[in-house]
């Protein structure tokens, strides 16, 4: 969680200064993507948003090629083309997010039936935002896994907003409810806590990998920031309401969990410390990277390098 | 070799790689038919559209041969994760006006993500469908789009769709479905990118583009009889296109005639005239031209037949057209 927190606080300043783009922030919804990352085993899946820094940070990826592949490098994880939406690293299972809202859950269904073809002890998990959940493809990919019972989560960060628009105003009903429709297992959860988001993805993944489908995972939470980093977002948001959500703050809220269970403050402050140093490395190497050259572009559109540059 | 009509070469092809490759999955809805009633004995009820997949369930069973729900943005955006994961899925999208519904995942997901992963990942789909409207497909770098114009190129470009890590979308025309030609038994394929030239000729070179490589061998022959010698070229693939060949073909003769059942603007056919017009533009004796449909938004199936023959280019619009731009309808020029 101190990871995901403060590798966006290091980009923000680092990428404000060097005119590089920031994306979409995630600070406040930290405890979604680490709650559901460490519920996770190695050879799972896992699908991002177009917010979605934060989830790649939470599985694992490589944090100085994430660094540099923000910053448009041809040394980043995916040669400086994917950027934050796009960047992939399989290998940790981190299969990318997405521009199109939504735009990832069928891919999720796709990878949870390759698992399930395959015989394999592995699951998929896609992200998607309180937005996604009114796009005609949330209830493609429902669907999909629900009669075929595949290996999958749907997790719903309900941010209580869709850029400007509140989830009051443009989502019918409760939407932990939509699991019930499809007849899958759902639940909703405090997204503030790491702790129960925890707990509820590693009972939805022990029903996935014993055969018994999907779980439909909403978990309320909050963006401190606008939906991209500049954007006003008092002129939709309460000052009241934001206070009351920084009140919550899921970073805080799983330290008192832990200093009440005896843990010691001093190691505490060491984890966050340990991650800003190592986030701070990163865009340092971030800056010095070598810049994209145009075989950085114009390759690999295709596997058969026969098909490029015509 | 056998004389094999096209939606059989179609069906042959998958039924060959299915069992060449246990990581080949079909997908469509009806692809079998009558999913899950295996118990009140109904299975293969339907086969497909049009047959292209019947029996296959029965020879590969139903964890193989998918029939989904009607959702084309789910279940192409589920074969993009299949193919993430090493399988290779082979799509049915009945008709091309479908695909519009799962654009999103077709031209943002399975377009780009070999790309934008740098290589990570790739997307080893075929997608099948049958219509003319592959121009708007044609615009998104990262898919290849291929076009048979007959039952040997419907195998061969199958198989070789199949087994290529890139994806594939397969634009088979109504037209050929039940035309006939040689085709092999065994294994062979038709290579991803290539035209072919079908006819030689030197007076003008008439390009086919699926099922229009027919209309021009026909125009071919008639203008023979009018004095014209033309050359016929088969596109095949689409996108992206073989410029070479038909570059090559255009130089010797000079001209060039696009025929196409697509619409017309921002189409196939004037790009390849575009880019003919450069790279062939010293040995040019004409403008090079296209015959298309109108700019009207008909469909060619669901006209009425008196509509539809004067919507659709024949041949001998195509042989008008050839005779017009060799400036005389006799002899060599």
């Amino acid at each position: 969680m101190s990871l995901c927190r403060e590798f966006e606080t290091t980009l923000v300043a680092y990428a404000s200064k060097d005119g590089q783009p920031i994306g979409h922030p995630q600070a406040g919804q930290e405890a979604v993507a680490a709650g559901v990352c460490a519920a996770l085993v190695p050879g799972d899946r896992v699908l991002s948003t177009h917010r979605a820094h934060g989830h790649a940070v939470a599985i694992g990826c490589d944090l100085d090629r994430l660094a540099l592949e923000l910053y448009g490098s041809g040394e980043g994880t995916c040669r400086g083309r994917a950027g934050e939406m796009y960047v992939s690293q399989p290998d940790v299972g981190y299969f990318g997010g997405t521009q199109i809202v939504a735009g990832n859950l069928p891919m999720a269904t796709g990878l949870a039936l390759a698992a399930k073809l395959s015989g394999r002890d592995r699951i998929a998990v896609a992200f998607v935002g309180d937005g996604g959940v009114n796009q005609g493809v949330f209830g493609e990919a429902v669907n999909l896994a629900a009669i075929w019972s595949l290996p999958v989560i749907f997790v719903v960060e309900n941010n209580g907003y869709a850029q400007t628009t509140s989830t009051e105003y443009a989502t019918a009903g409760r939407i932990v409810d939509r699991g019930a429709a499809y007849g899958i297992s759902s639940a909703a959860v405090d997204g503030q806590s790491a702790l129960q988001v925890h707990d509820v993805v590693r009972e939805a993944r022990q029903r996935a990998v014993r055969g018994d489908g999907p779980t439909l995972v909403e978990a309320r939470t909050y963006r401190y920031e606008g939906h991209y980093y500049g954007d006003q977002h008092r002129r939709y948001r309460t000052q009241a309401e934001f206070e009351s959500w920084l009140a919550r703050d899921p970073i805080s809220l799983l330290r008192r969990v832990a200093v009440e269970s005896g843990v010691d403050e001093g190691a505490l402050a060491a984890i966050t410390t340990q991650a800003r140093d190592k986030c701070v490395a990163a865009f340092e190497r971030a800056r010095a990277g070598r810049e994209a050259m145009l075989a950085d572009l114009l390759d690999g559109v295709f596997t058969d390098p026969s098909l490029d540059r015509r | 070799m056998s004389r094999t009509k096209y939606w059989k070469a179609c069906n042959d092809a998958l039924r060959q790689e299915m069992a060449r490759d246990r990581s080949v999955i079909v997908l469509g809805e009806d692809v079998a038919g009558a999913p899950g009633r295996a118990g009140d004995g109904f299975v293969d009820a339907w086969g497909g559209p049009f047959g292209i997949t019947r029996g296959l369930i029965k020879e590969f069973g139903p964890e193989r041969v998918r029939d989904t729900p009607i959702s084309e943005a789910g279940f192409l955006g589920l074969a993009a994760g299949l193919a993430a994961d090493g399988y290779r899925p082979w799509v049915d999208i009945m008709f091309t006006e479908l695909m519009p519904v799962a654009w999103d995942q077709l031209t943002n997901r399975i377009a780009r993500t070999h790309y934008l992963s740098a290589g990570q990942l790739q997307m080893p789909i075929t997608v099948k469908t049958f219509g003319e409207c592959y121009s708007a497909v044609c615009h998104f770098p990262g898919l290849v789009c291929v076009a048979p114009s007959d039952a040997y190129t419907a195998k061969g470009l199958t198989v070789a769709a199949i087994r290529s890590d890139d994806p594939v979308v397969i634009f088979d025309s109504l037209k050929l479905l039940r035309s006939q030609a040689e085709v092999p038994d065994g294994d062979y394929l038709v290579e991803l990118g290539r035209a072919r030239v079908l006819r030689a000729g030197t007076d003008v070179t008439l390009l086919g583009i699926g099922a229009t490589t027919a209309l021009c061998l026909q125009a071919a022959a008639e203008l023979e009889q009018a004095g014209l010698s033309a050359e016929v070229a088969d596109l095949l693939t689409l996108a992206p296109w073989d410029v070479p060949t038909v570059t090559e073909s255009v130089r010797k003769t000079g001209r060039l005639v696009v025929v196409d059942f697509d619409h017309p603007s921002c189409g196939l056919a004037t790009d390849i005239c575009a880019r003919i017009t450069r790279t062939a533009w010293d040995r040019l004796l004409a403008a090079p031209v296209t015959v298309t449909p109108p700019p009207v938004p008909a469909m060619g199936m669901d006209a009425s037949a008196a509509m539809a023959a004067m919507y659709l280019p024949d041949a001998a619009g195509v042989v008008a057209t050839a005779t017009k731009i060799a400036g005389t309808g006799s002899g060599r020029l």
